[in-house]
């Protein structure tokens, strides 16, 4: 299709019937393995891509969604004091970090425990289509999205970690005490489910639409 | 380094973009520089700068903060003359007690499980390979430590002890323990750790040291084979 001759040189492993090992890093070729389909370096079993990528992260994606509702709703823990109880969730936890005036952390927080997981999920559904419907748009910006979620996706366990140590340290008796409530253990399912899932995505898959355009 | 690890360092080799798929190959790195895709950005290889020996210097200290960590309490409450302090893993026992066992499952393996394999996988692999010698189950061990390194999340619960003591700030008097600043030095030494950890590095010196024993040549000449019969022409001279 292209006739600048710089294009003409680009080449994926794919197209050089080659797979570099999702363990190692080894670039080996695919003929030379066909018998045993495993690294010579590492013996971890070899891919082009990511197995059965787009249904996986789709499966994840989808039970997140479900999880996540039940997470909202669900307190994540009741703080009781002088036998009052309060029932907290994930979104009435950071407003009370608002109110009660720290900035920087609160922000932290909500960008930690609302934007992330909801933001991973948003992101993840439209590479997903963007995928599907082999788009040639901006490949490198959706790979740096891809590569955002990565990077941030583990934060939102904050959230599972904060009851974990309030429970732990808040035990006054009649004057305080706080207690773990159901949402926490949806959270954490939504949490580690959208980490599985943004590594079931593969992120190569964005650019074989683009190298068989190249032809 | 060694001069085994320079040889092959020096050597050219073949390497696809993780991210993109796009094959380079790699030229001679300067310590510390970084290769990047040319396509999509992605950090392809770090140049190697004595990462051996720093990861392994960062994780011997990891494992001297993470006993501390371990050993004495976190964060302790103080209000109506009571005192009380909980420790690491009473944190993540604590949820069994509500019947949340899946939770604190979660926890223990997160913040004490897994960064505690991490450190003594990378042990058993990296004070071999410093001197030389290729540990006896190279391969799994170091395999396995790679994998767990991304699930252990003490970064993630550094911010929940800290937005913890700020929410805890008008109920009672917080009193942060030992526990704390081996938990805030454990995380400073394994964010560096990580960072110096060239796992390129690693494969290749523990490639060389299997070329330079004769008992496992098979294993190495394949590799060798496949750089071979690469046509190079066909591949770009990036980076
Ligand atoms: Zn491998
Ligand atoms: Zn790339």
């Amino acid at each position: 299709m292209s006739t600048n001759p710089k294009k003409a040189q680009v080449i994926s492993a794919r197209k050089a019937g080659m797979a570099s090992c999702h363990v190692c890093h080894l670039v080996v070729s695919l003929k030379k393995i066909k018998t045993d389909n495993s690294c010579p370096r590492c013996h971890s079993p070899i891919h082009s891509r990511k197995v059965d990528s787009l249904s996986r992260t789709w499966a994840l994606v989808i039970t997140a969604i479900i999880l996540y509702i039940p997470a909202n709703i669900y307190p994540i823990m009741t703080l009781s004091k002088l036998g009052q109880g309060e029932p907290n969730t994930i979104i009435s936890g950071v407003m009370h970090l608002i109110h009660s005036g720290m900035w920087p952390l609160a922000l932290i927080v909500f960008v930690a425990s609302i934007i992330v997981p909801v933001g991973k999920l948003l992101v993840l559904m439209y590479l997903l289509f963007s995928v599907k419907h082999r788009s040639l748009a901006h490949p490198k910006d959706r790979t740096t999205l891809y590569r955002i979620l990565e990077l941030f996706g583990h934060w939102s366990m904050v959230d599972v970690f904060l009851v974990s140590i309030l429970v732990a340290l808040v035990d006054l008796g009649f004057i305080a005490t706080i207690e773990p409530g159901i949402g926490v253990l949806y959270f954490g399912a939504v949490v580690i489910t959208t980490l599985f899932a943004s590594r079931a995505f593969d992120p190569r898959l964005i650019w074989d639409v683009i190298d068989d355009d190249l032809g | 380094m060694s001069e085994s690890n320079s040889n092959i360092h020096d050597s050219v080799e073949l390497l696809a973009c993780h991210d993109c798929d796009f094959l380079y190959r790699l030229p001679p790195l300067k310590e510390r520089e970084l290769a990047r895709c040319d396509r999509c950005g992605s950090i392809l290889a770090k140049g190697d700068g004595n990462s051996i020996d720093n990861t392994l210097a960062y994780t011997l200290a990891a494992s001297i903060f993470f006993i501390i960590a371990n050993v004495y309490p976190i964060l302790g409450l103080r209000a109506a003359g009571q005192e009380q302090f909980y420790t690491l893993i009473y944190g993540a026992m604590v949820l069994t007690k509500f019947d949340l066992w899946a939770v604190g499952f979660v926890v223990f393996l997160t913040t004490i499980f897994f960064p505690l394999l991490c450190m003594i996988g990378l042990l058993y692999v990296l004070i071999p390979l410093r001197t030389d010698r290729r540990p006896r189950y190279f391969i799994p061990i170091f395999k396995f430590s790679l994998a767990l390194l991304p699930w252990g999340m003490v970064g993630v619960y550094m911010l929940g002890v800290l937005v913890a003591i700020v929410k805890l700030a008008d109920l009672a008097t917080v009193i942060p323990g030992w526990g704390l600043y081996a938990l805030v030095s454990l995380l400073l030494v394994t964010v560096a750790a990580t960072a110096t950890l060239n796992p390129r590095i690693v494969w290749e010196k523990a490639d060389s040291l299997l070329k330079s024993n004769p008992d496992n040549v098979s294993d190495n000449s394949q590799k060798e084979s496949i750089l071979d019969s690469n046509n190079k022409k066909s591949l770009p001279e990036s980076l």
